[in-house]
Parts: C-alpha cells; sequence; structure tokens
C-alpha cells in the first residue's frame, strides 16, 4: 500500500488536486456554509495527497477523479464515508489517507485502498518558549467526549511555565448542535475555563489577523489546539501553521517506528504515512449499530452527531 | 531650501521596502539637513494629518519627495491640490520614488498623473532598466531618472570575522564554495530552477562536490499574478523540495534556511562566496538583497533581468556575471546554457574582497546614493506632460482585468502590452 501511494504522490499531476481547481463544489449548502464558518481552521492547503474533507466532493463519482484524497475530517466524516461505503463502490477507484487516530473506523473490506497519516513536528529539539498559543472553537462538538473542564487536564504544569498566552478562540455558532443548542453558550463556557486554567492576563483573540500579529512577534513558542475529540476536522490548518513556524505542540508526539512515507511540508513539518492494522478495527460496533436502526437515505454528519449510540460509542472507542 | 518627505511613519510588512525608505530619508537628510526636513506621515492606510498640509504650506516647503512602496501618493496629492486652491502649486517640484510594483497601481498613477499635469514632476527608479521600464508610460522621457535604493555601509561591509563560525553552524567546508540566495523563496524568483542549475554545475564539475547552495528566506503563494496564478500554502515549498530531492545525492548540497534577521545578513553574506539568483520576478526593479550582498564585496551571478542588470561595478565589470533572459509567453525563458560559464568566470576570479566591498560601496552606500539624488533634485526639467498612449490602454485593461491587465483573454499567456512594455527588462 505505501509503495501505491508514494508513487502516486511522486507522479502527481496538478490536475489530480481539487484544491487547484478553483472550483467550490459541496454536497451540500450546509457543508458549504460550515466550511465558511470554520475558517482559518478549514485553510486549504497544498499536498500531492490532495487534501480535502469528504463533503468537499459532490458524490463518490466526484471522488473517483482522483487518485487519492487525504480526508481532513475528524470522526464524523469519517465514519460517516464507510457507513455509506462500507465497501469501495465500483465508481471509485481512490486511494484514501484517512487520520492515524482514526484508524479504528477503516472496514477490512478497505484493505489495500487506505493508509494512515499524521502531521508532525521534522524539528528533533525545541528552545525553551515563554509564549504559549492556544487555538480552538467553543462548540459543542469541541467539548462531545472531553468536558470543558478536562480541556487542560495535565499540561498545567507546562503551561506555568509561560510568561505570555494568546488564545484563538472565534465566536462561531454549534452548526452540529439541536437548534436549541445551536446559541448555547460553549464559547462562554471555553472562555471562563481557559481564564481559569490559564490566568487572567491571556491575551484572547476573536480575529485570526491579531492572533496572527502576535504570532509573527514570536520566534519561539508552543501552541496547543483545545480540540482534542477531532469530532469535525483532524486536520486542521492552525495546526500546520504553528508546525510550519516551528512551534513545539504541548501534547506530546509519539514517535512511529512502524514503516511508512515522509513528506515534508515545510522546514518544520511533515506528514507520516503508515500502513493500517486492520486488528484494531472497530467499524462493525458503529456499522451494525446503524444497519439494526436502518441506514436512511438522509444520513449524514450532521445526524451521525445527533445519534446518541454513535456518541456512546465513539466515546468507548476514541 | 524646505523640502517634505512623505512616507509611512510605521514601518511595512515588506521589510525590504522598510530598509530602503529608511536609507532614503538618510540620503536625503545628507543632501537638505535635518533642520530643512519636514516629515510628513502617510500611512499605509492612506491617513495623513490636514495639519501637516498646511505645514507644507507655511513653510513654502520647495519640494514634496515620496519615498516608500505604499501608498501611491495618489490620496495625499488630491488633498494637497483641494488645499492649494483646486490646483497643485507650481512653486513646488514633485518627486516621487517608483517602486517594482508600479503596473499594479496604473489607475491610481493616472490619477496622479492627473493632478500634477503642468507640474515639475519626477519619478526615480532604482535601476537603469526600472527607468527606461516606466518611461514609457510617460510623454516625457526626461522626467525619469535612475538613482539605486541605497545600502547602509554600517549595516553590510566587508568582515570575515564570522565566517567560519557561520561555516562551522550550516556545516559547510572551510575550503567549500558557498553559493547564497537570500529573499522570498517564490516561484518567481525560480528556486526550483536554481536548484536543477545548481546541480547541474555540480554534474558537470563547474563547482567542487563539496559546493553548497544556501536558500534564506520564507516560501510565499504568490504565483504570477498577471496571470492569475497564485499557489496554495505550501505548494511552492513541495516544488522545491521535490526538486531537490530528484538528487538525493545532491540533498546534502542544499541548505534551506529560515528567514535571517537583517542584522544576521551580513555576517552570512560575509561567510559565503557568490551570490546566486536567476530569477525573473516582474516587479524586479532592484533587488535590495542583491545590492546588499554585492556591498560585502560579494561577485554576483544573476540574470540580466530588470533591476539585477545594475549590480556592476564600472571598475570592476568581472565580478558581476549576467545570465541572459529573454520574454516567454507565461515565464521569461533564462538561457540556461549560459549559467555555467558564468559560475565558472566568476570563481576563477581571484581578489581582495575588502576592497570591492570599498569599491563596490562607492556607487550603492547612501553617501553615493545621496550624489545622485542630489544631482537629479538640481536637474531642471520641463513642466509634467501627462500619460503616454501605452499607459492609456494599459490602464483601460487594469480597470476590467486588475492584476490580469497583462493576460490574454484567450489564452494562459502574456498578451501584447505585456511584451511591449516589459521588453525594456531584457533588452
Amino acid at each position: 500500500m505505501l509503495n501505491k501511494i508514494n508513487n502516486l504522490i511522486e507522479n502527481f499531476d496538478k490536475n489530480e488536486i481539487s484544491y487547484k481547481k478553483m472550483i467550490n463544489r459541496f454536497k451540500d449548502g450546509k457543508f458549504e456554509k460550515l466550511f465558511a464558518e470554520r475558517f482559518p481552521f478549514t485553510e486549504r492547503y497544498f499536498f500531492e495527497g490532495n487534501p480535502s474533507f469528504s463533503y468537499e466532493y459532490k458524490d463518490v463519482f466526484d471522488m473517483g477523479r482522483y487518485p487519492v484524497i487525504m480526508l481532513r475530517d475528524g470522526f464524523l466524516g469519517i465514519l460517516d464515508f464507510f457507513l455509506t461505503h462500507p465497501k469501495p463502490s465500483e465508481d471509485m477507484s481512490t486511494n484514501l489517507l484517512i487520520p492515524k487516530q482514526f484508524e479504528g473506523l477503516v472496514p477490512t473490506f478497505w484493505k489495500d485502498r487506505v493508509a494512515l497519516y499524521e502531521v508532525k513536528t521534522r524539528k528533533v529539539a525545541f528552545e525553551k518558549s515563554k509564549t504559549l498559543f492556544v487555538h480552538g472553537v467553543g462548540v459543542e462538538e469541541t467539548f462531545w467526549k472531553n468536558p470543558c473542564e478536562t480541556l487542560y487536564a495535565g499540561l498545567e504544569e507546562k503551561i506555568s511555565q509561560f510568561d505570555e498566552i494568546h488564545c484563538f478562540f472565534p465566536t462561531r455558532t454549534s452548526t452540529f448542535s439541536l437548534p436549541k443548542d445551536r446559541f448555547v453558550n460553549f464559547h462562554i463556557d471555553l472562555l471562563k475555563h481557559s481564564f481559569k486554567t490559564l490566568g487572567n492576563d491571556i491575551n484572547v483573540h476573536e480575529t485570526f489577523d491579531t492572533y496572527n500579529t502576535a504570532l509573527k512577534a514570536s520566534d519561539k513558542f508552543s501552541f496547543f489546539n483545545v480540540d482534542k475529540s477531532k469530532v469535525f476536522i483532524s486536520d486542521n490548518f492552525i495546526d500546520h501553521l504553528m508546525l510550519k513556524l516551528g512551534g513545539e505542540d504541548l501534547r506530546d508526539q509519539i514517535e512511529s517506528h512502524e514503516e511508512k512515507l515522509e513528506f515534508n511540508l515545510s522546514l518544520n513539518h511533515k506528514i507520516e504515512i503508515t500502513n493500517v492494522d486492520f486488528s484494531k478495527s472497530v467499524f462493525n460496533n458503529f456499522y451494525l449499530k446503524q444497519r439494526l436502526k436502518g441506514r436512511k437515505s438522509d444520513a449524514s454528519i450532521y445526524k451521525l452527531f445527533l445519534d446518541a449510540d454513535v456518541k456512546k460509542e465513539f466515546e468507548k472507542q476514541f | 531650501m524646505k523640502v517634505a518627505l512623505v512616507y509611512a511613519f510605521k514601518e511595512s510588512d515588506w521589510f525590504s521596502c522598510t530598509v530602503i525608505t529608511k536609507n532614503l530619508i538618510k540620503a536625503y537628510t545628507k543632501i537638505f539637513g535635518e533642520e530643512n526636513i519636514l516629515h510628513v506621515n502617510y500611512t499605509y492606510e492612506r491617513e495623513f494629518k490636514a495639519e501637516d498640509l498646511k505645514k507644507i504650506q507655511d513653510t513654502k516647503v520647495e519640494k514634496i519627495i515620496f519615498v516608500d512602496h505604499k501608498p501611491t501618493p495618489v490620496n495625499f496629492l488630491k488633498a494637497l491640490k483641494k488645499a492649494d486652491g483646486d490646483e497643485l502649486s507650481s512653486d513646488r517640484e514633485y518627486i516621487i520614488h517608483v517602486f517594482g510594483d508600479f503596473p499594479l497601481y496604473l489607475t491610481e498613477w493616472r490619477s496622479v498623473a492627473e493632478a500634477t499635469e503642468g507640474k515639475k514632476v519626477k519619478y526615480i527608479c532604482a535601476s537603469e532598466k526600472q527607468k527606461n521600464f516606466v518611461s514609457q508610460f510617460f510623454k516625457q522621457k526626461d522626467i525619469v531618472f535612475h538613482s539605486p535604493f541605497p545600502v547602509s555601509p554600517e549595516e553590510f561591509y566587508f568582515d570575515d570575522s564570522k565566517r567560519s563560525e557561520i561555516r562551522k553552524k550550516l556545516r559547510v567546508d572551510e575550503d567549500a564554495k558557498l553559493f547564497i540566495f537570500t529573499g522570498r523563496l517564490s516561484y518567481q524568483k525560480r528556486i526550483v530552477d536554481l536548484v536543477e542549475s545548481f546541480y547541474d554545475a555540480l554534474d558537470k564539475q563547474v563547482v567542487p562536490k563539496n559546493s553548497k547552495l544556501l536558500l534564506v528566506g520564507p516560501f510565499d503563494s504568490l504565483g504570477m499574478v498577471y496571470l492569475g496564478q497564485s499557489f496554495l500554502s505550501g505548494e511552492y515549498f513541495r516544488l522545491v523540495d521535490r526538486a531537490i530531492h530528484t538528487r538525493p545525492e545532491y540533498v546534502e548540497n542544499i541548505i534551506i534556511h529560515d528567514p535571517l534577521k537583517h542584522e544576521e545578513l551580513n555576517d552570512y553574506y560575509n561567510a559565503s562566496d557568490v551570490f546566486f539568483s536567476i530569477g525573473t520576478y516582474h516587479d524586479e526593479d532592484y533587488g535590495m538583497s542583491v545590492a546588499e550582498a554585492f556591498c560585502t564585496g560579494m561577485p554576483l551571478v544573476l540574470t540580466n533581468w530588470a533591476g539585477y542588470f545594475s549590480f556592476k561595478n564600472p571598475e570592476k565589470l568581472e565580478l558581476t556575471e549576467f545570465i541572459p533572459v529573454k520574454l516567454g509567453e507565461r515565464l521569461p525563458i533564462i538561457n540556461k546554457e549560459s549559467i555555467n560559464p558564468a559560475i565558472s568566470k566568476i570563481l576563477q576570479l581571484s581578489f581582495d574582497r575588502k576592497e570591492v566591498s570599498i569599491s563596490n560601496l562607492k556607487y550603492f552606500s547612501i553617501d553615493a546614493c545621496a550624489d545622485f539624488l542630489k544631482e537629479i533634485s538640481e536637474t531642471n526639467v520641463g513642466n509634467f506632460a501627462g500619460r503616454s498612449e501605452i499607459m492609456i490602454r494599459i490602464t483601460n485593461e487594469n480597470v476590467f482585468k486588475y492584476f490580469e491587465m497583462f493576460k490574454k483573454d484567450t489564452d494562459l499567456a502574456f498578451n501584447k502590452l505585456y511584451t511591449e512594455v516589459y521588453q525594456a527588462y531584457v533588452e
């Protein structure tokens, strides 16, 4: 599988990179709006593996135009895709790269068509930094598994070393929530808890411009993405930016010793691609429950989010 | 004589332009004396104080000199024109330093031309070819001058005291030839071509095996603006990284370095042997990094494109080798066969670098440029007669197509207007 992916990436054609086509096509209008609202976390970037969200394609015919697609989706998008396509569709010969965190969602029928990716730093050592950059969105899915109070759990000691903390917490609608919950104060809770844990002197940025200005002024820094669950986005552009600029992720990065491909994305960060270990698959746990319920034609990431069984299984498995 | 220097007091995002403005101010201070200069803040947001306009009038400023890259003088001049009673005063001279992005703001330059018609106007470009380029846009050629953007001799000069230390840090052998490029690592700077040319030089043993190419600067996403082509974030890095890895045996010969602080550059230039650039950027009116490197006494291998062609010392012409370029359909065409002979010639030179540095500074330092600017300031010119026909035509395209004014509507290629005006960059 890795040889195949390597060949596809080495011999890519610009016409096979969806973000180069300058055509914005989405599965539905709701996702188009969500994609725009969650900017700059959803900002597009280049890699020959074609990083994109599953709902940035109209349908399986659209996806099938690309030899390889690296899915930036979080749990919902990956699950939704494999529930819809538990076996590879005959109309799609695409190979997929999915986030390593959700290795367990790959059905065994997709053997030889799926590999895993992780975005990591290339730096082997970091100088001690005094500035911390924290980013995230205060919406329901950020706290789906991890309540707000646990966001900074285990990091208190690390956080205490920083003299200056900047937080990018833009206000956004909780799109996945039920209408009655859409404007619940997830954002306020995030702020309250951040002030409580990080201190009263934190700089909270509502717009990316001011956050970016602070970032450009820092030559050594650490960063932290409050989204641990990765329910909506796994491959977050701000993470890329932080790694590209040489920042140290407060979350420990685990060095993998398995067979892998590596592709540099900048002087300071890279993508690692590894094979799927199908012994870890928990896909059937989700699939069987959905089959029993009868997966409807209007199944979507939005419906999955509101499905209590899905949430329960997610909390158990990830 | 009282003069007004108009610029943004706040530093630009475009760092090289901040340096240029700062050094131009020093040059003009040398010419006119600080006591005769009125500093006027004209911000990037196009704001300025009405009281500054009044001061210009009350102190009877005789020359208004625009020394910043943006914004264009249009808003300022329009306001001054109104303050002067609906016509700019003829008792003043209006001197405008033109930067490389001149064609991108033609609708504004149109308004500047309108406001200054019939007045004493001078446009100063940083290089001979930029002067030839800009001259095409006006009816009179004698109102366009050239004077290099000055380099501070306190910042860039020969000093090899840290040569060994820098080379050790970069893991470059003491006796190795170190080629350096500094600037944006951008599509039109032709970094991929640069890497490929360097590999070719290694293959053909034009450079010794332990030679290195040091690329210093930030990657950007600017593609070919005129053709509406831009890159995604990270795309140009991937292109360069792929080019580097096409020859695994030479990967260690290429060093990509994060951007350096301005004050670190002198040491890195002094640690290097040749400044190497085959860029063909659409607004390469000068090349501040080249000027700075040149002032450390470093020989140059450059394309003869646009502003690069001015980087020669009349007393030591052998220290710059130019690679010919001609206009292409989508990108200027570099005569790549000339690169290895040029590198070979440069590497065979024997010279006293300190002496060369001193000599180069005679043409590019703040003091040297102050002399050029003084001469320009004292030159009499006729009243400004307005825009040329070509400028009118290009401006009309700019109104409809914005930055893509030089793009054919039928193909992804440059149009006749581009070929007509940009010929000045290759002649």
